[in-house]
């Protein structure tokens, strides 16, 4: 009887903890995350951006560079795994969730989301060639015609790089 | 036996030559591929650059952040999406003092939206209700009277009756970004005050309803003429500013202002972000003068016609908000207060015979404020949310006083989609006692 209860009240407890928790069950990730780079086009003036302002270009505010030109962000198509890496790491936002910001703000009458690409790779030959442009993608997948930009002052290869 | 080895023999021949001819075509296959490497690129490397081309070119038609665009070859595209409520709203107990006293289905809303972007940071949106008033509505203010019926008999359906019904234009805008710190807005926009004015949509807002004092405008909830805004960030803090200039209120003020005293308004705010969420506050202020007036023909001393103008009613007007809005995790907390001063001109001063006898109507000062809080969960989306509001108005009103109660849930159980349970719990202060109201409301509104 009392183990009865005792599995009752863990399940209680348990469901509670779902509920308060951001309702995903994380299993142990069978692969290590992957640093992702953020680059630009190798000509930008642009050497650095904090999580503040990355974080609000993708979800559509106006964010200028240095040469006061409005920052233009890519995405990758969901579910692809770097576009909800990115998400989760950047925005704190599930795909529901990132649904339900997009949708709220267009029917508040602001602007859509960042314009989504297939891969990161096409993403970044658009950076290359593209002025203002911004991407994500793995750190290995970096071409050299692109610049990693450094993110509150780290590189992907720093130990404390959060984006990953 | 000889015929067995020269069939086995030629068995041997005939698969030697085929593996030949086939080393042959794979080889020749290998080198006429490796020569077109060399010469032209494969079909799939152009798949990559057109798909590379197509994306610049469309990024290039338009501004960053926008999912709708121009397409390439420079064809406009528009943008159309939208939303819709449905709700069931039931009396509970003797509540006769709210209209409809019965409990009733409705489409409260059916809002469509035409946006678009025209390039080199223009942008323009147009929303407007799709509605069966006027069929159903009442012209008194109390609510009291016949209701407006606008059957009429369809020719082409051997004349059967038909209800028609009207649209209401909620925006219509154009602008443009010229700096972060710089955008102008021209057209007829929300005004930019509080929280739940600009939310606007029953997906977006967490209640069934406007609280009872965004409802009663205290603000102009929309306006017609010019919006200048921007914000700029310093860390994790984003200041913002809204300026504008309109018609103000008038009997149509979204096409002609009836006085030459243009409404001006504005609006400050800052958002903070940290560890502890995000934290926004915000003031705003109208001042503005209501003309209403009309023309009448006469005729002089001389027998020619004149025309004199009469002022039907005429006042001038302060509103003063402020607002705040808390978000932590699944944590919603905000608040607004409104208040909104109104003095009539000296020929503007209407007559009420709301106390028996008429008698010249007195300035007022009507304010109030509503406070909610609520908290998203992550199972279905749902949020339990309880509100509270306070509305006070005057002796000259109608409804001189009321607070009010509300809760409810809030669930969403895709991003598109989302039902509401509200009850609302309604105290009048009237001259003659009044039961108070109280009413359950479920609603599902969609976005489209």
């Amino acid at each position: 009887m009392r183990a009865t209860f005792m599995r009752l009240l863990l399940g209680v407890v348990g469901f509670a903890a779902y509920l308060l928790g951001d309702g995903a069950f994380h299993p142990a990730n069978a692969e290590s995350p992957v640093p992702l780079a953020i680059v630009v086009a190798k000509n930008s003036p642009l050497t650095n951006i904090s999580r503040y302002e990355l974080k609000h270009l993708y979800l559509g505010e106006f964010v200028t560079g240095p040469d006061g030109k409005r920052l233009i962000p890519l995405n990758q198509m969901m579910p692809l795994r770097d576009r909800v890496a990115f998400d989760a790491a950047v925005l704190g936002l599930s795909a529901e969730q990132q649904a339900t910001y997009w949708i709220d703000r267009r029917i508040r009458g602001l602007s859509g989301s960042p314009r989504a690409v297939d891969s990161g790779d096409l993403a970044q030959r658009i950076v290359a060639r593209l002025d203002g442009t911004v991407a994500y993608l793995p750190v290995s997948a970096v071409r050299p015609d692109v610049k990693i930009l450094r993110v509150d002052g780290k590189l992907p290869t720093d130990p404390d790089y959060s984006i990953q | 036996m000889k015929a067995h080895r020269g069939n086995s023999m030629s068995k041997l021949l005939i698969s030697v030559s085929l593996l030949a001819s086939f080393a042959t075509a794979l080889w020749a296959g290998q080198a006429g591929a490796q020569t077109a490497d060399a010469r032209t690129p494969t079909p799939a490397a152009n798949d990559v650059e057109a798909q590379v081309a197509a994306e610049m070119a469309a990024i290039q038609s338009q501004s960053a952040g926008g999912g709708y665009a121009s397409d390439p070859i420079g064809h406009r595209r528009l943008d159309l999406y939208g939303f819709a409520d449905f709700s069931y709203q039931r009396l509970l107990g003797d509540s006769a003092a709210v209209t409809p006293s019965t409990s009733t289905f409705a489409i409260g809303n059916l809002n469509l939206y035409m946006a678009s972007e025209l390039g080199d940071e223009w942008r323009s949106l147009v929303e407007v209700r799709f509605m069966y008033l006027p069929n159903g509505g009442q012209t008194n203010p109390s609510l009291v009277g016949p209701t407006t019926d606008t059957t009429v008999f369809d020719n082409n359906d051997f004349g059967r009756p038909v209800q028609w019904g009207g649209i209401h234009i909620e925006r219509a805008w154009l602008e443009r970004t010229f700096h972060k710190l710089l955008t102008v807005r021209v057209g007829h926009w929300l005004t930019p005050y509080g929280i739940w004015n600009v939310d606007h949509g029953s997906p977006v807002v967490i209640g069934v309803g406007r609280p009872f004092i965004v409802g009663e405008e205290l603000f102009p909830a929309s306006q017609t003429g010019i919006e200048v805004y921007g914000t700029t960030d310093i860390n994790n803090l984003q200041l913002g500013y809204h300026l504008t200039l309109s018609n103000g209120r008038g009997p149509s003020p979204t096409t002609a202002d009836l006085d030459n005293n243009k409404a001006i308004g504005g609006r400050l705010f800052l958002r903070h972000e940290s560890a502890f969420g995000t934290l926004s506050v915000g003031t705003a202020f109208y001042r503005g003068q209501y003309t209403n007036k009309h023309v009448e023909l006469g005729v002089d001393g001389k027998g020619a016609t004149t025309t004199v103008t009469v002022t039907d009613s005429q006042y001038d007007e302060l509103s003063l908000s402020a607002d705040l809005k808390w978000q932590w995790r699944g944590l919603l907390v905000q608040g607004e207060v409104i208040e909104n001063d109104v003095a009539y001109t000296p020929s503007g001063r209407t007559v009420s015979v709301l106390a028996g006898a008429p008698a010249f109507n007195s300035d007022y000062r009507r304010w109030g404020a509503y406070g909610l809080a609520g908290y998203r969960f992550a199972f279905l989306g749902a949020m339990p949310y309880a509100g509270v509001g306070y509305y006070k108005e005057g002796s000259s009103s109608w409804i001189p006083k009321l607070w009010d109660f509300w809760l409810g849930l809030n669930l969403r159980p895709t991003p598109r989609v989302v039902l509401k349970l509200q009850y609302t719990f309604v105290h009048f202060y009237l001259d003659s006692p009044t039961p108070d109201a109280k009413m359950l409301t479920a609603q599902t509104a969609w976005s489209f």
